[in-house]
């Protein structure tokens, strides 16, 4: 099998997140063939069975490597949130004038599959290691990844109380008790609408989730559902205060939720349409 | 790919397109005479990011999370000089504990980026300089070198683990924000990062051997590389470089002139350029030109007595290649000895008494404020500067990433080499490959130049 990887508007996270996994994958990519990788000195795009794609599409330059890799690739698993969602840097970008022979940039970034045919997603910033690694096996493999279908909550080792807390705060830490909910805190944690299978690893380190999995199974699977209601509802069946107060609260809150994946109406249309077999990061 | 570019009205140039090997995307551009000799070789940065305009109305308690991911390797660096800005616009001071644990967050994280950068980037070059280029990366290595790459590997999994015990994930992690650190270390934490770190001593001596005999089995490729001419610079606590900055140094490669320029100063100082062939902006700092920031900058001031492993390896260095190490390959040995300096300095904070017990955080109010910081990450000084409004949200930022303070060294290293490898229009695979060697020897990542 030929397996390649691909930067495209890519802080370089999701890459050294695979490699985090050590030997073990340097072995398995050894055995197959690596046709083009940044790691690599391959300077033309050739054909591979499956190929990982790292981050989003923000300049023409992108466009042209995505649409070449759409063409030569069987199978393509967009990784990390700026692939499957266009991450942070869907919010803007600098539209520099008077520059030569330069990629031009686009005003957004967008995901990856805009324009192309993806396989599987794997979203994070960056995903877990061990989720690139099993994905990257499933599809080389031909068999079904695990699919995170609970949320982070499910991982959390702190306990909600149902009791409001004192007050509120927008800092992404400071929970002196290690036991309790980060929200019985008083810290906006996303942990209750996110995608799981992170371990938990910031909430269970005391710093608040901030979505970075993009919105749960239960989150995409209707339209009644958002992250933000959804969001406004744990509030307050983990505090006992009542919705409409919770929603006072997160009234100038709203870009809180939507680092990684801008707006519902964003997040929702592609994802929810593949629900739910290629969901699976 | 190596393309030849003939522009009627233009400069007849050759692309070489990607720089394989580095953070970000970028190509090298040989630029020629009518006469058909090397004008000059630049750098072009082919990304721009605009992280500083995404946080722009953002509340100053995302900004440090949103501007990590600017870079993977540098994250955790632009994330604790973004909380250093605010707090110091807010007025902030957080417990000494606190800042214990960002330090030993940031020296950990100094390893394990060097390490990775070693590894995949920089080795191949090394272990591999004579190779096919298609074989000459991580995986030649592995078929050659097996056991090597598996003691690398380990050492890095060492900090990597300690990083996870730390603060949950070694990339991109929550851990530091306005205000302190997400949550304290237990004892027994620091025993298993005392521990994983303890254990792999050994090998990091191995690895330090195995670089000088790297260096020495192939001592033309220091040969061939350009002496350094201009300045060194160091953010520095008592003369010592320190990750973080309350003033920086200077010095000049070739003589003993040396200008020490407190915080503000410094900042004040910087002169921005805006160039339409690249997405990067240069900086010069009070118009002195060029200057190198980074690992080779760092190690030439020493470390210190009171790193003692450090400070022989770096005694030892430079016996071998005098002092200042002053050639741009000179930055491997440079990156190593960063990894032993960062083991130890690591292992020095788990020590202190106050990392175990103390309080991790103060609460912070939102105010307006203007507030600056200036830190080392693992290819060279970053400054972040932040304006707040009343509500705390921001009202402009501005970054200054390492590469917009080599670009100009650098360019001046391509050209020298250009002109001494190239003949004609003609760029062979050889000579390709020399010039990008020439251009990851500034670890020049462009993800933090253009952030």
């Amino acid at each position: 099998m030929y397996i390649s990887t691909f930067e495209l508007n890519s802080c370089g996270g999701c890459l050294e997140s695979l490699l985090d996994v050590g030997e073990r994958v340097l072995n398995y990519l050894s055995k197959h063939e690596v046709s083009n990788s940044s790691l690599v000195d391959a300077s033309n795009i050739v054909p591979s069975d499956v190929a990982l794609v790292f981050g989003g599409i923000a300049d023409s330059e992108d466009e042209k490597i995505a649409e070449e890799v759409s063409r030569a690739t069987r199978k393509i698993i967009a990784c990390g949130s700026c692939a499957v969602y266009g991450g942070i840097p869907a919010f803007g970008l600098n539209l520099r004038a008077g520059l030569e022979d330069l990629p031009r940039v686009f005003e957004n970034a967008r995901p990856l599959d805009t324009c192309m045919t993806i396989e599987y997603y794997i979203p994070g910033c960056p995903p877990p290691s061990h989720i690139i690694f099993e994905v990257l096996k499933a599809c080389v493999e031909g068999y079904s990844p695990i699919r995170f279908d609970f949320t982070v909550c499910a991982e959390c080792g702190r306990r909600p109380t149902r009791k409001a807390p004192k007050s509120w705060s927008c800092s992404t830490g400071g929970a002196p008790d290690m036991d309790l909910c980060l929200i019985n805190h008083g810290l906006f944690c996303m942990g209750p609408v996110t995608r799981g299978g992170c371990h938990a690893a910031c909430p269970n380190k005391g710093a608040v989730c901030i979505g970075c999995r993009g919105p749960s199974d239960v989150v995409l699977s209707s339209e009644i559902h958002s992250v933000y209601s959804d969001f406004i509802h744990y509030l307050s069946s983990t505090t006992g205060i009542r919705s409409e107060n919770a929603e006072k609260i997160m009234k100038d809150k709203y870009e809180f939720l939507y680092l990684f994946t801008r707006r519902d109406h964003f997040t929702r249309i592609r994802p929810r349409e593949k629900m739910p077999s290629d969901f699976v990061g | 790919m190596i393309e030849l570019v003939l522009e009627e009205n233009s400069a007849d140039r050759v692309r070489i397109y990607p720089v394989t090997r580095i953070g970000g995307r970028a190509d090298i551009e040989v630029i020629f005479t009518p006469s058909h000799e090397v004008n000059e070789a630049r750098f072009r940065a082919l990304k721009n990011r605009n992280f500083e305009g995404i946080v722009q109305g953002i509340h100053y308690s995302r900004v440090p999370l949103i501007l990590s991911r600017i870079c993977a390797s540098c994250g955790v660096f632009h994330q604790v000089a973004s909380c250093l800005a605010i707090e110091e616009a807010l007025g902030v001071e957080i417990p000494p504990a606190a800042s214990l644990l960002r330090e030993l967050l940031l020296f950990l994280s100094l390893a394990s980026r060097h390490l990775y950068r070693m590894i995949y980037f920089d080795l191949p070059d090394y272990a591999l300089p004579m190779s096919d280029p298609h074989v000459r990366n991580v995986f030649g290595i592995e078929k050659i070198e097996q056991e090597v790459l598996s003691k690398l590997i380990s050492v890095k999994r060492a900090f990597s683990t300690s990083l996870e015990i730390l603060c949950g994930f070694s990339i991109h992690s929550g851990f530091s924000f306005p205000g302190g650190v997400s949550s304290s270390l237990s004892e027994e934490d620091a025993s298993r990062i005392e521990e994983l770190l303890g254990g792999c001593e050994e090998t990091l001596k191995e690895v330090l051997d195995l670089s000088e005999m790297l260096i020495k089995r192939d001592s033309k490729i220091i040969d061939s590389g350009r002496p350094l001419r201009g300045f060194y610079m160091s953010a520095c606590r008592s003369e010592r470089p320190s990750l973080v900055g309350e003033s920086v140094t200077i010095n000049s490669f070739t003589s003993e002139e040396n200008l020490i320029l407190e915080k503000r100063k410094f900042i004040s100082a910087l002169e921005r350029e805006q160039l339409t062939w690249t997405f990067i902006e240069p900086v010069t700092v009070a118009g002195i030109q060029p200057v190198l920031t980074g690992a080779l900058a760092r190690a030439n001031f020493g470390f210190g007595a009171l790193l003692p492993w450090t400070e022989i390896e770096s005694k030892r260095f430079f016996e071998q290649w005098g002092k200042p190490l002053g050639r741009e390959f000179h930055s491997f040995i440079a990156t190593n000895l960063e990894i032993i300096w960062a083991w130890e300095r690591a292992r020095q904070i788990l020590r202190e008494a106050s990392i175990i017990k103390g309080e991790t955080y103060v609460p912070v109010e939102s105010g307006k404020g203007e507030g600056a910081a200036i830190l080392e990450t693992p290819s060279g000084i970053a400054i972040h500067e932040v304006v707040l409004d009343e509500k705390g949200n921001v009202k402009s930022y501005m970054i200054t990433g390492p590469l917009q303070i080599n670009h100009a060294m650098l360019n001046e290293s391509l050209t020298f080499v250009a002109k001494d490898i190239v003949s004609g229009l003609e760029i062979d695979d050889q000579a390709a490959q020399r010039l990008k060697f020439c251009a990851r020897a500034f670890n020049p990542c462009v993800n933090c130049g253009t952030h």
